[in-house]
């Protein structure tokens, strides 16, 4: 795969440079690249960011994973069946319109304070977007190969495994890549929020109250470095799962 | 799987095969009549070419015949020493294969759904491919095939199925035009070498003949047979055929005769 060069990052960088060195903007708002950089060396060398992130990538992994498990199964069974799908589809309908921040104190009662809402939470609104893209996927797979599995006397079983599942595959990990941006976020805010020691989301949130800037911005790169990290971990997988689909050859 | 000769190979015989589909109109009751009573007698090994116009029921019929949908009324036999199969290849070749499976897995994919282990049945499906002569990446995948070679895989896919009678809806329609010949005359070469009952449809009047033992003419629907049109041209048959006179005398009957049903 061939990269251009990313003239976008180039000049956000160089605006920072221009607007934070000769002090345009305040650097209580805006500091230099240079300090930031420093309390990035300063927050890994002591440890403290690896911590952070490391809180927040477990929490991330194990709320999504949980999203997964529960999103696939049931995207597939509300796709493939007409009459799981009209069980099920006014409720999904109705728990996708609620807003997952309204959820938060409900959790908080049931769960407690610590990670284990923080997961329920993340497992919640990852498992709803994976649950719709898997039942689309299952939805508009195509007839014709289920026909053809059918003309070669296929069992139901077979079909389901065979054709339909990795027909929805591209679908599913469409969901997947969202439902893990959407995890992350959710994760952020309950770092936040929700009282505990650790987590990108309490490093920003905190560095906020005690206006250490810097620190802030530490927080906020690591955020999108975890975001990308883990876009492009799954960017892969779907390149190596469905290259079949030949559509990444000119890309 | 015996490929040399067509001991699997079997006769069809239907009777007054009727289907309807419900109406779409405001009346709920009425029905959309699209088979109006067929009869048909293919021998083993023949080769039949359907031609008819658009939307008469050709899919309707071919899909009754090989069972996936069910008939209204009348029967369809489908008799043999061996297999009662029926293999159908579809119209779009795009869909017809299962894109993630090697080209090699998805010849093989009738067998792996009898529970054939992996390596037995690749190399069934090779030597099919080699006794076929289809020059294919046994390891590459569909979306590097052409959509002739394709729709090739789809019927070695139908014959190590077994299958007694290959159904093809409009095999070549996909396909662009200078395909479409080197592709005729592949299924004519592997018919040839397998002799496997086929059931072809064709809106190309001179491809359905070119292929066929047996025109068959279709109405508009409900769908009846018109009129029965033996080919007794010789075989094995070249482009050169398409310019002799009983070849030419063939095609204007059958037009005479469908242009004459079709002003009805
Ligand atoms: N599942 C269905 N439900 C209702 N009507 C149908 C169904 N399948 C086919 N029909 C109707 O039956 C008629 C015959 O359809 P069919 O596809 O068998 O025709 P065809 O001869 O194969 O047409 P074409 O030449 O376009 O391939 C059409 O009018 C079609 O609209
Ligand atoms: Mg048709």
């Amino acid at each position: 795969m061939k990269r251009g060069i990313p003239w976008g990052i180039i000049v956000l960088l160089a605006l920072w440079c221009l607007l934070s060195f000769p002090k345009l903007i305040d650097p209580l708002y805006l500091p230099t690249p240079v300090a930031v950089l420093r309390e990035f060396w300063a927050s890994v060398s002591s440890g403290l960011l690896p911590r952070h992130a490391a809180a927040t990538v477990y929490r991330l992994v194990v709320g999504f994973s949980a999203g997964a498990l529960v999103g696939i199964p049931v995207g597939l069974l509300m796709g493939y069946s007409k009459r799981v799908y009209s069980a099920l589809e006014a409720l999904i309908e109705v728990l996708r319109a609620i807003p997952v921040i309204a959820l938060f104190p409900l959790f908080l009662i049931f769960f407690g304070l610590g990670d284990r809402s923080k997961f329920i939470v993340a497992a919640w609104s990852s498992s709803l977007v994976i649950l719709i893209n898997t039942m689309y996927g299952v939805q508009h797979s195509s007839t014709v190969r289920r026909m053809v599995a059918r003309s070669l006397k296929a069992s139901e079983w077979q079909i389901f495994w065979k054709v339909v599942l990795p027909d929805a595959l591209p679908e599913i990990l469409v969901g997947l890549r969202t439902g893990v941006s959407i995890a992350l976020i959710v994760v952020l805010m309950t770092e936040m929020f929700l009282g505990t020691q650790k987590g990108i989301g309490q490093m920003i949130y905190n560095a906020h109250l005690m206006y250490d800037t810097p620190t802030m911005y530490v927080g906020i790169i690591a955020s999108g470095v975890v975001g990308y990290g883990l876009n492009l971990l799954l960017l892969t997988a779907q390149r190596k799962v469905i290259h079949w689909k030949g559509d990444f050859q000119n890309e | 799987m015996n490929l040399e000769s067509n001991h699997s190979a079997a006769s069809v015989s239907v009777r007054n095969l009727r289907k309807s589909f419900p109406g779409s109109g405001d009346d709920q009751t009425s029905r959309l009549s699209v088979l109006g009573g067929i009869d048909l007698d293919v021998a083993k090994g023949e080769f039949v070419s359907f031609f008819g116009p658009n939307g008469c029921g050709k899919t309707t019929f071919l899909s009754v015949l090989s069972g996936l949908l069910p008939a209204d009324e009348g029967t369809v036999s489908i008799d043999s020493a061996g297999q009662t199969h029926v293999g159908v290849i579809f119209q779009n070749y795009r869909e017809s294969l299962y894109p993630w499976l090697r080209n090699i897995d998805n010849v093989a994919f009738p067998l792996e759904l009898q529970g054939v282990s992996r390596s037995k049945r690749r190399e069934q499906a090779q030597q099919l491919l080699e006794f076929l002569g289809l020059k294919i990446p046994r390891d590459g995948y569909p979306y590097q095939l052409s959509g002739g070679q394709q729709q090739l895989l789809s019927i070695a896919r139908a014959l190590i199925f077994n299958a007694g009678v290959l159904v093809m809806d409009e095999p070549f329609a996909s396909l662009d035009y200078s395909t479409r010949f080197t592709v005729r005359d592949r299924v004519q070469e592997i018919w040839t070498k397998t002799r496997t009952t086929t059931l072809f449809v064709s809106h190309n009047i001179e491809e359905a003949i070119y292929l066929a033992d047996r025109l068959v003419l279709f109405s508009k629907k409900p769908m009846r047979i018109i009129k029965e049109i033996p080919v007794p041209l010789p075989r094995p048959r070249g482009a050169s055929i398409l310019e002799s006179e009983d070849f030419f005398r063939i095609q204007v009957q059958a037009l005479k005769v469908f242009k004459e049903a079709m002003l009805q």
